[in-house]
């Protein structure tokens, strides 16, 4: 079953694109990435979703109710992580919290004691002594206090130390596998492909592919900067599945697609003095896609 | 519910600070009014010497400092008016352009309530807040005119003196509003708010100098509820009455309206 229904779904704020002519839809269950870089239309899609602007035309449909006409009951079961997170400055953490889940009519305070502790939470400073990655620890927290069957995340680990990013993918882990369906909006692509299962790549307001994160692995884009002993060896060095190669002397530094095992087998024929792999920015791999698509 | 009492009490203070300076303010400028009626016919003759014009722009023609009720039309009245308008459109206006400027609105918007629970929850704490403050003030200047003007003067005329600021407070609050809807930043709206308040004043100040521009009192709501009317009529006019409740339905249902379309941006 179909949580979300996007259909032909376009956006302009006056002549600017926002998004434009997009459809996708989320099964039950799945972690939903959702890719692009900044500008692509990411966060206007979510805006869509949880009906803070109303579509140019085309239909959103959450849990089988039109966004416009039902949000308000579509919200009550929707957790949403906003990217730039702005609560209530004069509030305490403990008072915006109860706040927060007031809303929903819940008894929330034991949820909120445990989920204070598992993201190590404050409550008793005020939300504008806060820095920014409590900020978003506090989002993360108010997404969750009503147990919501849809989580709509907006970039939810960027401000976020590396212990938290983890401790957050934990919890979603858990969260999904209790039957929550999650919509995962990202630029960061290895957090992606680590957390969904399947991903809709955006750019420039339409969605350029949808993948399985399965077929994702099989075609791993790695960022690899290789030092040879010698200038020669660059010219030498081919493999099927690079990108935008680039050669400086003995350096050679590409865009990698294919499989891990192939690349360090063929680099083992060469003498290698130094080697960096890393994940690609998102801008190199949309050029790829991009230029396949003006073919 | 929820909505409406962490509006109230985000705006208690304002309300505590405002109440409260209003009504020191009545007091003081009530212990003059002994003085003034012991001296009451220097007073009259002063007056005789200022042009005519000043004379009649600030109604002390008709409103005599002698008469408590004159004494309160053409001194408590104007800051009554004047300033509760301020307030009022401030608190009014601020209701959701507040949460609009400082972003907190997509956190709101995103709750399980309707955009129209939103606009009546925000409108009814604000009204409660204004009619407090008016309600206060009110009976602070009831106690304050038995001691100082015992009973020498006719009550329903002050209770209309005291229900005409609060029409007004409404009719400003209610257009304020409507303005927040459009005018989102608080840096922008505020003093906007406040130049409509003034702008109105002064309307209301030409109206009454210049022949030619007597039919600007139909544009500002000092003239609807003009003390000296109100002194010599001892009722409000019907047309200005009809005027004030139609802007005040026009103004809220267009914020509901406006404001269930828009698009909240980030």
């Amino acid at each position: 079953m179909e949580i979300v229904e996007v259909e032909k779904l376009s956006k302009y704020y006056g002549k600017t694109r926002g998004i434009d002519d997009i459809s996708f839809g989320v099964q039950q269950g799945l972690i939903f990435g959702f890719i692009g870089p900044n500008g692509a239309g990411k966060s206007t899609t979510i805006r869509l979703l949880l009906s803070l602007i109303y579509p140019t035309s085309g239909q959103v449909r959450i849990f089988g109710m039109d966004c416009r006409r039902e949000g308000h009951k579509i919200r009550r079961r929707v957790g949403y992580i906003p990217s730039e997170v702005n609560f209530y400055d004069d509030m305490r953490v403990k008072d915006f919290l109860r706040y927060a889940a007031a809303f929903f009519h819940v008894d929330s305070q034991r949820r909120i004691a445990y989920l204070c502790d598992l993201f190590d939470v404050e409550t008793e400073k005020k939300i504008s002594s806060l820095s920014s990655g409590n900020k978003k620890k506090l989002a993360i927290l108010q997404a969750l206090i009503h147990e919501p069957e849809l989580l709509i995340l907006d970039e939810p680990t960027s401000g976020l130390d590396p212990l938290m990013q983890n401790r957050l993918y934990e919890t979603l882990k858990a969260e999904n596998k209790k039957g929550v369906t999650i919509f995962f909006s990202s630029h960061v692509l290895s957090e992606v492909q680590k957390m969904c299962d399947v991903v809709a790549i955006l750019k420039e307001g339409k969605i350029i592919k949808t993948e399985t994160i399965d077929s994702l692995r099989g075609s791993l884009y790695k960022k690899v900067r290789v030092e040879f002993s010698s200038p020669e060896h660059p010219q030498k060095f081919t493999l099927p599945g690079t990108v935008t190669a680039s050669v400086k002397g003995s350096m050679m530094e590409f865009i990698y697609h294919g499989d891990m095992d192939t690349i360090v087998k063929e680099l083992s024929k060469f003498p290698v003095v130094d080697l960096w792999v890393d994940d690609p920015e998102l801008e190199d791999i949309f050029m790829h896609y991009y230029n396949k698509g003006i073919e | 519910m929820i909505i409406f009492f962490r509006e109230f009490s985000r705006n208690k203070k304002a309300l505590m600070i405002w109440t409260l300076s209003m009504v020191l303010f009545s007091i003081f400028l009530m212990t003059f009014f002994p003085t003034i009626t012991e001296q009451a016919d220097k007073l009259d003759e002063l007056m005789e010497q200022y042009p005519k014009e000043i004379v009649e722009a600030f109604n002390f023609d008709r409103l005599r400092m002698s008469d408590p009720m004159g004494f309160y039309g053409g001194q408590i009245y104007i800051f009554i008016t004047l300033f509760g308008s301020i307030y009022s459109i401030l608190l009014f206006s601020g209701a959701l352009s507040r949460e609009e400027s400082e972003r907190t609105s997509e956190f709101l918007l995103t709750r399980p309530v309707r955009r129209t629970t939103v606009v009546t929850s925000k409108a009814l704490a604000a009204i409660v807040n204004i009619t407090l403050f008016n309600f206060i003030f009110g009976f602070a200047n009831v106690i304050l005119f038995d001691i100082y003007a015992k009973s020498t003067f006719d009550k329903k005329i002050l209770y209309l003196l005291i229900a005409g600021p609060y029409i007004m407070h409404l009719f400003f609050g209610a257009l304020g509003m409507l303005l927040s809807v459009f005018v989102v930043k608080t840096r922008t709206i505020y003093p906007l708010s406040i130049g409509i308040v003034i702008l109105a004043y002064f309307v209301s100040i030409v109206s009454t100098l210049s022949e030619k521009a007597e039919g600007l009192k139909y544009l500002t709501p000092f003239k609807y509820v003009d003390a000296a009317d109100i002194v010599t009529n001892k009722s409000f006019t019907d047309t200005y009455l009809l005027i004030v409740l139609g802007v005040i339905f026009v103004s809220i249902l267009s914020t509901y309206i406006f404001y269930n379309k828009k698009d909240i941006l980030s």
